[in-house]
C-alpha cells in the first residue's frame, strides 16, 4: 500500500473512531431532547477535544524524539506535562488567596504553557551534559519526581475548595471541557499546525545529527525555539484543559513510523494528527463506553495500554536504548 | 572556489594545532595523518566552520568564515564524521533525499539517476529501503559516503574513510575520490592511518607535535 492510500485509510477511520465516540453506551434517540442536551454540550465537545488532544499530544512528541534524537522521548517522560502540571498548581493556589476570579482559562492556559516551556528548557540543558537515551529518561522521571513534590506541596497549602478544582483537573477527562476551552484548543492546534509545517524541513535535517543539520544551513537557534514553543504550547493546553495524559505523546509517533513506514516529518505529522486523533478518541470511546461498570478516567485507559507499548518497543527495537 | 587558512589554530579548551597556514587554489586529493587524538578531527569540522578557530582564520574565497552565512557554508561544504553511526533510523533512500538538500517538503523520494548509480557501485542496491542502522559497519560506511558525495558541494572533509572497508571497497571508494578531484573539481580532505593509497593523493598532510606540516610519502616511517 503507498503512503497516499494509507494516509486516506487514516482520514477515513478518524471520523469511526469519532462517531464512536458521540454513540457508545448510549441508547440512540434523536426525539429525546435528553439525548439531544447529552450529544451537544457533553459528547460532541468530548470527542472533538479529545481528537485534537491526541493529536498536539502526538506532535509534539514527534517533535521531541526527533529533536532529543530519543525514540522514548514524549511530553509526558521528559516532564513537560508535569511541567505544566506546576503551572496550573501555582494557579490554583493563588487564586486560593485572592479573592478576585483568577482562574479563568487564558490564565490556566498561559500558566501551563509557561510550566511546560520552563520545564523544556531545564530538561535540555540538563541532557546536554550528558548524550544518552536513558540519561534523558531518568531526567525527565527525577524533574517529575520534584514537580510532583512541588505540586502535593501546594495541594497541601490549597484551601478545600482548591484542593478540589485541582483534584478534579488533575484526573484528566475530556468530558468537562467547556466550549470557551475547545475554541482556544481548535486556536493552539492552528498555531501547532503551521509552526509544524515550517518547521518540517528542519526537522527532516536535524536527523541527520546536530552537526550536519548546521552544514545543510538550518538555523539551529531558531529551530530549537519553535521546536520547543510547538511543544510546550501543545502539551501545555492539553493538560490545562484535558489534564495529564500519558503514552499518547510518546507511542503515536512510532506508530506513525510503523504504519507510513518513513522519517520525513511532512507524511509523519499527518500520520499523528490522524493516529493521535485516533488512538485517544478510541481510549476516549472506551471510557464513556462504560464498560468497567464506571467512568473510567482517560489518563487510566491510555496507561493500561500505552506502558505495554512501550516495553513491546523497547524489546523489539532491541539497540533503542 | 578557494580554501586558505592563516595562521590558524585549532581546539575545543586550549589548541591542539597551531600555526597552520595553506592556500588551495587548485582542486586536489589530500590525505591528513597524525596519531590518535592529535587533532585530526578537530582540524576538519574547524574547517567546515562546526568549530570556532581558536586564533587566526578559514577563508573561502578569501572570506572569512565567520562572516559566511550557514547557507553559503551548506552550499560549499560537508564533513563526515568517522566512527559513530550517527543517521540510525534512516534507510538510505532517507539519507539521499536529506543529501540532495533542496529547499522543498519531503513526503516521499526517489532516487536520482546519478544516486542510483552510486548507490549501485557500491553494491548497496538492495538495500535501498534498509534502515542504515541494520547495516554492517562498513555498508554504513559505504551509504554515509554516498551521502557526502551526493551533497555536490565542491569542498569535502572525510574523518577516517576507509577504516571499516575491505580491500575491494578501500579500491573503490580511493578510486572515486580520485575521479571526483580529477573530473569535477572538488578538493577532498579525508583522514587516514591507512598508507595504502597515501602515494596518489595529491598531498599528505601530517599532523605532529601540534604543529601540521606536508610531508611526502617517503617521509613517512612505515
Amino acid at each position: 500500500m503507498s503512503l497516499r492510500s494509507k494516509i486516506i485509510l487514516l482520514v477515513l477511520l478518524l471520523p469511526v473512531s469519532f462517531l464512536l465516540q458521540l454513540f457508545v453506551g448510549t441508547e440512540i434517540d434523536f426525539q429525546n431532547s435528553d439525548y439531544l442536551f447529552l450529544l451537544s454540550n457533553f459528547r460532541i465537545p468530548s470527542a472533538v477535544s479529545a481528537t485534537i488532544a491526541g493529536a498536539l499530544l502526538s506532535v509534539s512528541g514527534l517533535f521531541m524524539q526527533t529533536y532529543f534524537r530519543n525514540p522514548l522521548a514524549g511530553p509526558y517522560v521528559t516532564g513537560v506535562s508535569a511541567g505544566a502540571s506546576l503551572g496550573i498548581a501555582i494557579l490554583i493556589f493563588i487564586s486560593s488567596f485572592i479573592s478576585f476570579q483568577l482562574a479563568n482559562d487564558w490564565l490556566v492556559f498561559v500558566f501551563s504553557f509557561i510550566g511546560s516551556f520552563l520545564i523544556f528548557l531545564l530538561v535540555i540543558s540538563l541532557s546536554r551534559k550528558l548524550k544518552s537515551t536513558v540519561g534523558l529518561l531518568l531526567i525527565g522521571l527525577m524533574i517529575s519526581g520534584t514537580v510532583s513534590a512541588f505540586v502535593e506541596l501546594f495541594q497541601l497549602m490549597m484551601t478545600n475548595a482548591s484542593l478540589r478544582d485541582f483534584f478534579m483537573w488533575s484526573r484528566g477527562n475530556f468530558y468537562s471541557i467547556t466550549f470557551m476551552q475547545l475554541w482556544m484548543l481548535l486556536l493552539v492546534f492552528i498555531v501547532v499546525i503551521v509552526f509544524s509545517i515550517y518547521l518540517c524541513r528542519s526537522m527532516d535535517l536535524l536527523l541527520l545529527g546536530e552537526d550536519l543539520a548546521k552544514l545543510s544551513g538550518i538555523n539551529l537557534k531558531r529551530t530549537e525555539f519553535l521546536a520547543i514553543t510547538t511543544t510546550a504550547l501543545s502539551a501545555g493546553i492539553v493538560t490545562a484543559f484535558c489534564g495529564p495524559i500519558g503514552f499518547v505523546g510518546m507511542a503515536v509517533p512510532h506508530i506513525a513510523r510503523m504504519v507510513l513506514k518513513t522519517n520525513f516529518h511532512l507524511p509523519l505529522i499527518i500520520g499523528c494528527v490522524l493516529i493521535g486523533g485516533i488512538v485517544t478518541g478510541l481510549c476516549n470511546a472506551l471510557s464513556l463506553s462504560g464498560i468497567f461498570g464506571l467512568n473510567v478516567p482517560v489518563n487510566i485507559i491510555t496507561a493500561f495500554l500505552g506502558s505495554p507499548f512501550v516495553i513491546f518497543l523497547i524489546i523489539r527495537t532491541k539497540n533503542i536504548l | 572556489m578557494k580554501l586558505s587558512a592563516k595562521s590558524l589554530s585549532v581546539g575545543y579548551r586550549d589548541a591542539l594545532v597551531s600555526g597552520i597556514s595553506f592556500d588551495l587554489e587548485m582542486p586536489s586529493l589530500i590525505a591528513l595523518t597524525g596519531d590518535n587524538g592529535i587533532g585530526k578531527s578537530t582540524f576538519l569540522k574547524t574547517l567546515c566552520g562546526l568549530i570556532k578557530p581558536q586564533t587566526g582564520e578559514v577563508l573561502y574565497d578569501d572570506e572569512n568564515i565567520q562572516n559566511v552565512s550557514a547557507t553559503e557554508i551548506s552550499l560549499a561544504a560537508i564533513y563526515l564524521s568517522g566512527s559513530k553511526k550517527i543517521f540510525d533510523g534512516l534507510t538510505i533512500r532517507e539519507l539521499m533525499a536529506l543529501a540532495e538538500n533542496k529547499a522543498t517538503l519531503l513526503f516521499s523520494y526517489e532516487l536520482s539517476s546519478a544516486q542510483s548509480a552510486l548507490i549501485k557501485s557500491f553494491g548497496l542496491e538492495q538495500y535501498t529501503d534498509t534502515r542504515v542502522s541494520m547495516l554492517s559497519d562498513g555498508q554504513y560506511q559505504l551509504a554515509a559516503i554516498a551521502f557526502a558525495i551526493s551533497r555536490g558541494v565542491d569542498f569535502i572533509f572525510l574523518d577516517e574513510p576507509f577504516s571499516f572497508l575491505d580491500y575491494k571497497n578501500k579500491k573503490i571508494i580511493f578510486n572515486l575520490l580520485r575521479s571526483l578531484v580529477n573530473k569535477q573539481n572538488k578538493t577532498i580532505i579525508f583522514s587516514t592511518h591507512d598508507y595504502a593509497y597515501l602515494k596518489q593523493c595529491d598531498k599528505i598532510w601530517m599532523i605532529e607535535e601540534k604543529a601540521m606540516r606536508e610531508v611526502g610519502f617517503d617521509d613517512l616511517v612505515i
